[in-house]
């Protein structure tokens, strides 16, 4: 299979900046005059400025700031088994070893080399148990380059003009449309923030995935206050529950679940009453990424290992998606809630799933043969390739050969299904400044057609990409850059569920066209 | 409606609580293999205790004992009350004071006397030196009768353990049937529950013994002399009586004792929650009444069946499930009548849910106005206002408050609220009046969730128009309840939230922040779903005032 990104339209060239989508194509400007050029109004401008990118010194060990004391091997021992845990108490004694009696630092070391290899054995199965809780974020976090990025999350509210961003220095900022004031969200537990969510059905509650705990911020859209006071938060922990890398609303706005990459449990958040019910399978190590179909009957949870689950959200069974050819990087669910389209790590390749809305998993053949049986209980089902998006070199307008594609690092699919942004890594494994559009039809079969390009200024990087929900004249896409700049590129068209609609029909006809209910009619 | 109430009772509950009690009875001698197990382990003599072990399972008597220990499961079981509104004390002697409830005596007794008949068939499965309350011992004059101490010793303890168990089970809710967030299969659900349990049971153990022993310590020499007059036995066969502090060193019997208690809190405490998990499994109850079946229950008059609370929060949690999940049910609920063509399904569903609506909105506004009564209100002195006038009045003492006429109860309590200990006991607990006020909302909040999801799927599914009737009077309910619901709020701030260190949440206490969510949800459903409609639905103008924050996401 050739890639799809040969089929491509040229890119852009390097000193234009994409601005909007308009009769089915891509449009530029030159950067020089983008300031110029307001693509969408009332929308707030966000320019991260390095004020908010931390000192590097923040997160470095407390340690080094101290004189060490003078202690006995054994005190020293204990501290570091409270601070650390055991392994660590053990190798304090080792590297002392003349202050102890020979028998208890060759017991020490005997022990330490035990609790090594117990730990390189379960390294092996799943190396990411061996990473810090900041590695983890970075490698699962869905902003690509989270360490460098000037933004650490972003999320779109799904009614309204409104998104937040988590920003370097561990503060979640708040921005409205046609409003200038900004909250501030800090919190002493809000660290290595991963995720944000807002709650479906709901004006104002935040969920902020931290390194040791689930935040729930009451954001009032109509308080004043700049900087919210941290009795407006709720904190869902549970032990073991760390870092937490994902999260996902249920539509009806009732269940919280979330991921953490170590904890082989997704914990179901009743919200109000603070309380969780974990959903535990061991196998796969943990979780990284959750999806919730649109209609709420699935979600989809990815697995650190070459595995992923789909669970059904009537009595919670799940089957396992296995032998996949690596780590599931990102997926969406079309809006039906039928298609799930995903893509692996060190695999430039989306493959669809197709499930039946009743409950029942099927296929549709058409496509590539079958490459993934499922384990699960829903019978035969596979997962189709849809597209290959692999690494090619592109001559752009300018005339300068680019390369596009390459291995995709998170895929966005607007409310509508119609459009589908995806932001790559190259093979050399750094970012593509590219993020590449594609026009999309899910019934009756998934296809995926080149669309074109968004770029940003000449050196900028994409390091985050999301449709605003509540976009209601085509798709919006926002994406946050390495420079800070936070940019919209509005896609306009005709909405597929507005072409076949009472409403379309008759407002292009005779020019009133709200679809009316019964207690009108009569 | 009777009718609805005989076939839960007799197909429904029947076989759920069979099939509850059915497990525990299973589990039992499972664990009783496994008790017996624990206390004829010996580190020393691996062997001899494997050998021991076998002899006692393997031998006929065996059977007779599990016979026994089935038969006070049994009984405890049949004697334990359930319910599903949380009983919510409004003082710590008030919650004490509800264990010694007429109804629950049978239960007291019954756990009572059943600790210690299990701790009496327990000491069969031990050492050779707990078998019997008295030994015969030969000297070389006579033929003593001397008591054993140890066994009386463990009996009182099996006793106290049932004490523990009757405690636990009403203090830490194990009677309030609690619905689960995720409607899991029974089994995920016993598995996490289990696991709970079990460490719920080593925590309560732990503390059980160390009372216990302190107890014993102090008071155990006097029951030992009663039991001694009482039996007319001449001694005891320990060297050392077990009121002593070295008497309580004893590591065996220490060990036989936690194993024990633990067995029964285990055992019972296991059938209250596998009786948990079997009746708050969702109950799929018909829509429309079918002709085939002679019984004719639905989902309207299971709705409106108050006289089986349970069998009424069923009805609202399948109503909510299909309002959410099912779109085939859906189409059954907005049918019409044949012949005729009324929808009378719709109808009994949307009455029974705006009346409990309107039920709470009542209780809810009662309860305000109560609150606003007792709300100081400052009255200025006359002379302030008109003070301006150049004449400077004195400054008049401020209005001495009318004192009213308590009783002498009132003021007896009131003085004994005071003093250091026994205000621990008398202290209002926290949100007391919110939490009894809303102990019963789980209903409320099933019924806010379905005809939500309802009228926002009617958009879509309902042909005939029968739903968007009586939209305009589920808007004008859901947002009156909304309104009552934050202005008592506004009163009444809730103080505590969980502290962190509580690691088990009971789940009533929130019921109330739950029915606050998800009416606000409910709201934000419909108007998302109506917005652009809103004008069409007659809504009076007070309404389209609340509604307005709705539509602009600023609420």
């Amino acid at each position: 299979m050739s890639s799809l990104m040969d089929m491509c339209q040229p890119p852009p060239p390097a000193d234009c900046v994409s601005v909007m989508e308009k009769d089915g194509e891509m449009k530029f400007v030159e950067s020089k005059s983008d300031s110029e050029f307001v693509s969408i109004e009332k929308y707030p401008e966000v320019l991260v400025s390095r004020d908010h990118t931390r000192a590097t010194s923040q997160r470095e060990n407390i340690k080094s700031a101290f004189i060490p004391a003078d202690r006995t091997v054994w005190q020293r021992a204990l501290l570091a088994w409270q601070e650390h845990g055991l392994p660590e108490a053990f190798e304090e004694i080792v590297n002392s070893k003349d202050e102890v009696h020979p028998v208890a630092a060759s017991g020490a070391s005997a022990l330490l080399r035990l609790l090594r290899t117990c730990n390189s054995l379960s390294g092996s199965l799943f190396p990411h148990m061996s990473l810090s809780n900041e590695e983890l974020v970075i490698k699962y976090a869905e902003v690509a380059g989270w360490d460098e990025s000037p933004v650490h999350a972003f999320a779109w509210h799904p009614h309204t003009t409104k998104f937040a961003l988590a920003l370097q220095d561990d503060s979640v900022h708040v921005h409205y449309a046609g409003s200038t004031l900004t909250p501030v969200l800090k919190h002493k537990f809000q660290k290595c923030v991963a995720h944000l969510a807002w709650q479906p059905l709901s004006a104002s509650v935040l969920a902020v995935a931290c390194q040791s705990a689930v935040l729930i911020w009451h954001i009032e859209p109509t308080s004043l206050a700049a900087r919210p006071s941290t009795s407006s938060v709720q904190v869902l922990q549970h032990r073991g529950h760390c870092p937490v890398t994902h999260l996902a609303w249920d539509p009806a706005g009732k269940l919280l679940l979330s991921a953490s990459s170590t904890d082989t449990a997704i914990m179901a958040w009743n919200v109000p009453s603070e309380s969780c019910t974990p959903l535990r399978y061991i196998g796969g190590g943990g979780f990284t990424l959750l999806a919730w179909s649109p209609d709420g009957d699935r979600v989809m949870a990815a697995a650190p290992s070459t595995i992923f689950r789909v669970w059904e959200t009537v009595s919670w069974n799940c089957e396992v998606w296995s032998q996949l050819s690596g780590r599931c990087t990102s997926a969406c669910w079309s809006h039906d809630g039928e298609v799930l389209l995903f893509s692996m790590e060190e695999e430039s390749v989306l493959h669809a799933v197709k499930f039946n809305t009743h409950h029942q998993a099927s296929v549709e053949a058409g496509f590539a043969p079958a490459t993934l049986p499922p384990e699960g209980s829903s019978g035969a089902s596979t997962a189709n390739v849809v597209a290959d998006l692999s690494e090619v070199v592109l001559t752009s307008q300018d005339g300068e050969g680019v390369k596009v594609g390459g291995f995709v690092h998170q895929m966005v699919w607007n409310r509508t299904s119609e459009r589908l942004a995806v932001l790559f890594k190259g093979t050399d494994n750094r970012i593509s400044p590219y993020v590449a559009i594609f026009k999309t039809t899910v019934h009756p079969l998934v296809q995926v057609l080149p669309s074109g390009f968004v770029k940003g200024h000449a050196g900028e990087v994409p390091h985050h990409i999301s449709f605003q929900p509540s976009f209601d004249k085509g798709a919006l896409l926002t994406a946050v850059w390495s420079s800070g700049r936070v940019s919209y590129v509005p896609m306009y068209f005709v909405l597929e569920e507005q072409i076949g609609s009472f409403q379309f029909q008759s407002s292009s006809l005779n020019g009133h066209g709200i679809r009316r209910l019964y207690t009108d009619l009569m | 409606m009777d009718s609805v109430v005989y076939w839960y009772k007799t197909e429904v509950y029947f076989w759920r609580s069979a099939g509850s009690l059915f497990w525990s009875i299973t589990c039992l001698p499972l664990i009783t293999i496994f008790l017996v197990i624990l206390s004829q382990f010996s580190f020393l003599h691996p062997w001899q205790a494997l050998a021991d072990f076998a002899s006692v399972v393997l031998s006929l008597s065996f059977l007779l004992w599990l016979g026994i220990l089935t038969a006070i499961l049994i009984t405890i079981a049949c004697t334990a009350t359930f319910t599903v509104v949380p009983d919510v004390p409004a003082t710590r002697l008030r919650s004490y004071l509800s264990l010694l409830r007429w109804s629950r005596w049978p239960h007291l007794i019954a756990a009572k006397l059943g600790g210690a008949c299990v701790a009496w068939v327990c000491s069969h499965f031990m050492d050779q030196r707990f078998y019997s309350l008295t030994t015969v011992v030969v000297t070389t004059d006579r033929e003593l009768l001397l008591l054993n101490e140890s066994h009386l010793f463990l009996v009182l303890a099996g006793a106290m353990a049932g004490l523990v168990y009757y405690t636990n089970f009403y203090l830490s809710h194990l009677s309030y049937l609690a619905f689960p967030t995720l409607q899991r299969d029974k089994y995920f659900r016993a598995r996490s529950e289990i696991i709970q349990l079990a460490k719920l049971c080593v925590r309560l153990t732990w503390r059980h013994i160390r009372l216990f022993y302190l107890g014993y310590w102090l008071l155990g020499g006097s029951y030992r002399s009663w039991v001694l007059n009482l039996l007319n036995v001449e001694g005891i066969t320990e060297e050392q009586p077990l009121d002593t502090f070295f008497g309580l060193l004893d590591l065996t019997l220490l060990c036989q004792t936690c194993l024990c208690t633990f067995f029964i809190l285990f055992t019972w405490s296991l059938t209250a929650v596998l009786y948990r998990v079997y009746h708050t499994q969702r109950l799929e109850i018909p829509v429309l009444t079918t002709f085939s079946s002679a019984s004719k229950h639905c989902l309207s008059a299971a709705l409106a069946a108050q006289t089986a609370p349970l069998l009424q929060h069923l009805a609202f949690l399948d109503l909510a499930y299909l309002s959410g999940h099912s779109p085939q049910r859906r189409v059954e609920v907005f049918s019409l009548s044949q012949p005729g063509g009324h929808p009378y399904t719709w109808r009994a569903v949307c009455s029974a849910c705006l009346q409990q609506l309107e039920a709470l909105a009542a209780q809810v506004q009662t309860a305000h106005l109560a609150a606003l009564a007792t709300l100081p209100v400052q009255h200025l002195p006359a002379e302030k206002i008109f003070s301006t006038t150049g004449v400077q009045s004195t400054p008049s003492p401020p209005p001495q408050p009318v004192a009213a006429k308590t009783s002498f109860t009132s003021k007896l309590y009131s003085g004994l609220k005071d003093k250091p200990i026994l205000s621990y006991f008398l202290m209002e607990l926290p949100d007391t009046k919110s939490r009894q006020l809303f102990a019963a909302c789980q209903i409320h909040i099933w019924a806010i969730e379905a005809m939500s999801q309802l009228a926002a799927a009617s958009y879509e599914e309902d042909k005939f128009g029968v739903v968007q009737q009586t939209l305009s009077a589920i808007f004008t309910s859901l947002i009156s309840l909304q309104d009552t619901i934050e202005k008592y709020f506004k009163l009444q701030p809730l103080t505590v939230r969980r502290s962190s260190k509580e690691s088990h949440p009971q789940p009533h206490i929130t019921l109330c922040q739950q029915l606050r969510v998800t009416l606000k949800t409910a709201i934000y459903r419909l108007t998302n779903s109506f917005g652009r409609h809103l004008g069409d639905l007659n809504l009076n103008t007070d309404c389209m005032k609340r509604v307005r924050p709705f539509l602009d996401y600023r609420e």
